[in-house]
């Protein structure tokens, strides 16, 4: 019987500093066993339980996308007591991880239409792994218009930030890149996600919307693309919730009859209308 | 033998040590034992030491197969390096003697949980695995008992692989299962059962019934449940002091947490039991709390157990034990939070 409970090792091969406050990392692991990493198939969505043994584990979204084989990223910021001894963590120590855990974006849903991407603040992770997987050059050809909308308090935090200048550049997508407050010589757009949204207006025809961000973004997103004539089918949120075993069990992490570890993260915000607002 | 008869068997009183030191050479057995006065589910060394007019353990057996501390996997804190948790596995299997019926029902519930459910918990199901539940039907329920408002009753079966009855000058055994029936083969103390003896049962029982007083409805419950916003959340948590024990005591919360800890260079990831009733359940790192009051915490106990678990699994968590009722320090009584809630308008 294999153990749901057991993290497979992993070795830190990179840390990258992603913001200037500096409480925000991304993490480059690999597995040590062979076989945990051909075991390890995920697709954009999913998290996994991060852990330093003898301290303990924390939930994180997987921010690589299946099509980087060699690695997996993991964004983390400096939270509590787990994150925080992570932040502590050099290149070539142990980690430990269990998934991957919970469901995925509507990938197979989203054959044949347009992908809206709205993403806020540091919780652009598993948006990111689905931005890079729907441009790899096998699964591109099966989506429509691929929109990136993403934007930050101020330049400095926004994560990611060479593979969006990347971005800019593509044809296979259109980036529009925002922050609440510029500085310096920042020449992109200024104005919170959803009023940029309102701006771009992406039409609702054909098109599947993924929201990750802070709860205030989220809240004003959903106005705006139900102005812009989504239906609550049409976009999906992914949402957090305390949680300790990944797996259903520990009975944590429940809105209404749903495990969010397990039944989600994501929900179709059509899906979310069914249950209590307890989150 | 009539086919209704085909499951049942009979142990004469005076081979009842018999019967029970045949099966303590074979298994180690558990239940509720003269040496603790049948509080909890304990190792029983001989017939002697075991106490059939117990009235329910005060601890549920729940214990048993998911401790209230257990570890889930040792490591070397210096070098990172997993063990699975050593435990040396006993040769015999187990027999867990004399639960009563709601523990066993409530164990069908873990089952639904831990074993069913995938992944499976690896932990739980070795333990339920190597186990066989031998239940034993209740004669004299207390004041507490609302088994039969709950879908359980007093000689309810499910959970169990053999049930045993006590009559005037017998045992009843039934078995339940292919397990049940696979443990009580070949025994030469038992013997065929008559229609006597069921029409005996059927008399103890319905007089046991009748000692059941609770008249709460709760099919009518779900319903009122839908209502997530129904005012009545602002009012049956009142008294609560918040401090978990009810769901301690429950035999069908399954809740826990999960920390590390190192002693003496080894380490251990341990689960422990946890509470919805406590605020840190579902505190977040940020400092946001999906449930900051009382009420929440309440509401989620209630509604997990009553409308959750119906959603989820087509069943009641509550068993009707009355345990929540008996050792919560400020009398809250979980019948009459229902009932409240089904007169609410
Ligand atoms: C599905 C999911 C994906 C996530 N993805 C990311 C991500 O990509 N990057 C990131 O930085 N953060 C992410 N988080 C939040 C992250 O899990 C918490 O910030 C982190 O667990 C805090 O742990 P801590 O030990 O530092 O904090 P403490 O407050 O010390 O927490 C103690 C324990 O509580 C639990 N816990 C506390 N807060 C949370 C929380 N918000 N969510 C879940 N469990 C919690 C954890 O088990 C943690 O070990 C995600 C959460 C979920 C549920
Ligand atoms: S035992 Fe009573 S006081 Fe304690 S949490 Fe439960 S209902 Fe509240
Ligand atoms: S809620 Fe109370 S009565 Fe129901 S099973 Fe749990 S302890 Fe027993
Ligand atoms: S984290 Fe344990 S049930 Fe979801």
């Amino acid at each position: 019987m294999k153990n749901p409970y057991l993290p497979m090792l992993t070795k830190i091969e990179d840390i990258v500093i992603e913001n200037e406050a500096r409480d925000i990392k991304t993490f480059k692991l690999s597995f040590i066993k062979k076989e945990d990493k051909e075991n390890f198939t995920f697709l954009p969505g999913q998290f996994a339980e991060l852990s330093i043994l003898g301290v303990g584990e924390s939930p994180i979204g997987i921010a690589s996308s299946p099509t980087e084989k060699d690695y997996l990223l993991f964004t983390v910021k400096r939270a509590g007591v787990v994150t925080t001894r992570l932040h502590r963590s050099e290149i070539g120590e142990t980690i430990g991880i269990r998934g991957p855990l919970g469901n995925t974006y509507p990938l197979p849903d989203m054959d044949g239409k347009n992908v809206l991407i709205i993403g806020g603040g540091f919780a652009f992770t598993t948006l990111r792994s689905t931005v890079k997987y729907i441009l790899e050059k096998k699964n591109r050809e099966k989506y429509k218009n691929l929109t990136v909308i993403y934007g930050a308090r101020t330049p400095g935090e926004l994560i990611y930030k060479n593979e969006l200048w990347e971005w800019e550049k593509l044809k296979e997508l259109k980036t529009y890149i925002t922050v609440d407050k510029a500085n310096g010589d920042w020449q992109r757009h200024v104005g919170v996600v959803p009023a940029i949204l309102k701006q771009v207006a992406p039409t609702a025809d054909n098109t599947i919307a993924l929201v990750c961000g802070p709860p205030i973004m989220i809240k004003y997103t959903l106005l705006a693309l139900n102005e812009l004539g989504f239906k609550p089918e049409q976009f999906f949120l992914s949402l957090e919730m305390r949680m300790k075993c990944g797996i259903g069990k520990c009975g944590r992490c429940n809105i209404g009859h749903k495990y969010v570890c397990k039944d989600g993260p994501v929900f179709s915000f059509a899906e979310l209308q069914k249950l209590p607002p307890e989150y | 033998m009539k086919k209704e008869l085909e499951n049942y068997s009979i142990l004469n009183k005076e081979d009842f040590n018999k019967f029970f030191n045949t099966l303590l050479g074979k298994y180690n057995i558990f239940g509720p034992s003269k040496s603790d006065k049948g509080d909890k589910l304990n190792k029983i060394n001989s017939a002697d030491d075991l106490m059939l007019d117990y009235k329910n353990f005060k601890m549920s057996a729940k214990e048993f197969f998911f401790p209230q501390c257990e570890t889930l996997l040792a490591f070397d804190p210096s070098t990172g390096i997993v063990k699975n948790r050593s435990e040396d596995v006993d040769a015999k299997n187990d027999i867990i003697f004399g639960i009563r019926p709601c523990d066993a029902l409530a164990l069908s519930f873990f089952d639904r949980v831990f074993k069913d459910g995938a992944p499976q918990d690896p932990y739980y199901t070795e333990k339920r695995h190597r186990s066989t539940i031998i239940s034993l039907a209740c004669l004299e329920p207390e004041p507490t008992c609302f088994c039969n408002a709950v879908g359980c009753d007093v000689d309810s079966e499910t959970g169990a692989d053999i049930i045993l009855t006590q009559l005037n000058s017998r045992y009843l055994i039934k078995s339940v299962t292919e397990k049940g029936i696979e443990i009580l083969k070949h025994l030469k103390t038992l013997i065929p059962a008559t229609e006597d003896d069921i029409k005996e049962k059927d008399e103890l029982m319905a007089k046991a019934k009748s000692g059941l007083k609770s008249n709460v409805e709760v099919k009518a419950l779900k319903k009122k449940l839908d209502d997530f916003d129904a005012s009545f959340w602002q009012t049956v948590h009142q008294k609560c002091l918040g401090c978990g024990v009810c769901t301690y005591f429950c035999p069908t919360c399954h809740c826990f947490d999960m920390t590390d800890e190192v002693c003496n260079n080894t380490g251990r990831r341990i689960r422990t039991w946890d509470s919805c009733m406590f605020p840190l359940f579902t505190l977040h790192a940020s400092g946001h709390n999906p449930r900051p009051s009382y009420k929440e915490r309440m509401r989620q106990r209630i509604l997990h157990k009553f409308n959750y678990a119906q959603e989820n699994y087509n069943e009641i968590f509550c068993v009707g034990c009355g345990r929540c009722i008996i050792n919560c320090p400020v009398n809250l009584d979980i019948r009459k939070v229902i009932q409240e809630i089904l007169e609410a308008k």
